[in-house]
């Protein structure tokens, strides 16, 4: 048996197909669709001509490779040993003083953020189902199931949204 | 020539294709029989959210390669079909954040620039009234668009839909009520 809100919503679905119809206007060049898988395997067939054709490039072509890679690797283990003893020194001090400091952020931003979500008015809520970012509902929804005394489910926020919304509110989005 | 869209989502179909591509001398053919069996449904999603058929046309070649590039690491937890949609829902969103970044400043500039296209009749060939429900489909922000547009012309389900978008069933019933209230505003009906 449908809820309330499904007829609800059928409603309102039934009343924009009846006006504006569900036909596909969007027009397609004529054998489109005929020629796309060809297209595709075109495509991916000069893809790995592409790939294939620098990996059998002739030797002389990549003579140049030989040097320039003994090079970088020369550069890249003289900058290692040069520079290895002041890099783990600064990094030691930078894990001490990092870890602190993230532990106490960490449990300050956690009670902040649950607070907030918690008191959240159903107003935010509103908002919460917004253009960019459609997520933000579900980490509000799961973020209050995480507080034991936290009395909004996922359900009543879809109540909410069907029984109290009004235009003005929508528009405000 | 405008598209008809069959919205029948084939298990057998996956379990038949798969085979075929698991086998090097049948993969070839399994990925063209592939290609077949989704084009026109991931062509309508991607050409809805996109509008030009160019624009949709590289996509849709561009989701294929990456299924073609991938098809090793598809792990069968997904339908073949769902894969596919999730690639194509990505790279439309995409497409559309990168022409924002290029091109145009907002989302509201590409909104204008969509509502241009749905005027020439190289790009839109409906009468006014599609036109017009067009034109307020584009005001919806990105995402939401979308959501619509699974719901309202591909006749998705909400769970399809939520293994497609990771998003849950709630949330997208919740937002595609809200697009719906919205078209309703925006067209005046009630």
């Amino acid at each position: 048996m449908k809820t309330k809100k499904e007829i609800d919503r059928e409603i309102s679905e039934k009343r924009l197909e009846s006006r504006f119809g569900k036909k596909n206007s969007f027009p397609v060049p004529e054998g489109y669709f005929a020629d796309l898988p060809q297209n595709i395997i075109q495509k991916i067939k000069s893809e790995q001509t592409f790939t294939l054709s620098f990996d059998h490039s002739p030797r002389t072509q990549r003579r140049w490779l030989i040097p320039a890679i003994t090079i970088a690797v020369a550069a890249f283990i003289g900058a290692f040993f040069l520079f290895k003893p002041l890099t783990t020194q600064v990094n030691s001090i930078d894990k001490q003083v990092v870890s602190k400091g993230d532990i106490q952020n960490d449990a300050s931003d956690y009670y902040y953020i649950s607070h907030i979500l918690y008191n959240l008015p159903y107003d935010h809520l509103l908002n919460a189902i917004n253009e960019e970012d459609d997520t933000y509902l579900d980490s509000v929804i799961y973020s209050r199931s995480l507080i034991p005394d936290g009395t909004l489910k996922e359900e009543e926020v879809i109540d909410y949204l069907y029984y109290h919304m009004s235009i003005y509110d929508i528009t405000q989005f | 020539m405008t598209l008809k869209i069959e919205v029948v989502l084939p298990k057998e179909d996956d379990k038949r294709l798969l085979n075929l591509l698991a086998q090097e001398k049948t993969k070839n053919y399994g990925f063209e029989l592939l290609v077949k069996t989704y084009q026109e449904r991931i062509y309508s999603i991607v050409r809805r959210m996109v509008i030009r058929h160019e624009d949709a046309n590289d996509i849709v070649q561009d989701v294929f390669v990456k299924v073609w590039q991938n098809l090793d690491n598809f792990r069968q937890e997904s339908s073949l079909y769902t894969w596919i949609y999730r690639i194509a829902v990505n790279e439309s969103l995409r497409h559309l954040k990168s022409r924002k970044v290029k091109i145009f400043s907002s989302d509201v500039d590409v909104q204008k620039h969509l509502e241009q296209l749905i005027d020439n009749p190289l790009h839109f060939n409906g009468d006014q009234l599609e036109a017009k429900l067009q034109k307020a489909i584009l005001k919806l922000p990105p995402k939401q668009r979308l959501v619509f547009n699974m719901k309202y012309y591909e006749d998705l389900t909400y769970e399809q839909m939520s293994a497609i978008l990771g998003t849950s069933v709630g949330a997208l019933k919740a937002s595609y009520h809200l697009a719906i209230k919205k078209l309703e505003h925006y067209l005046d009906i009630y």
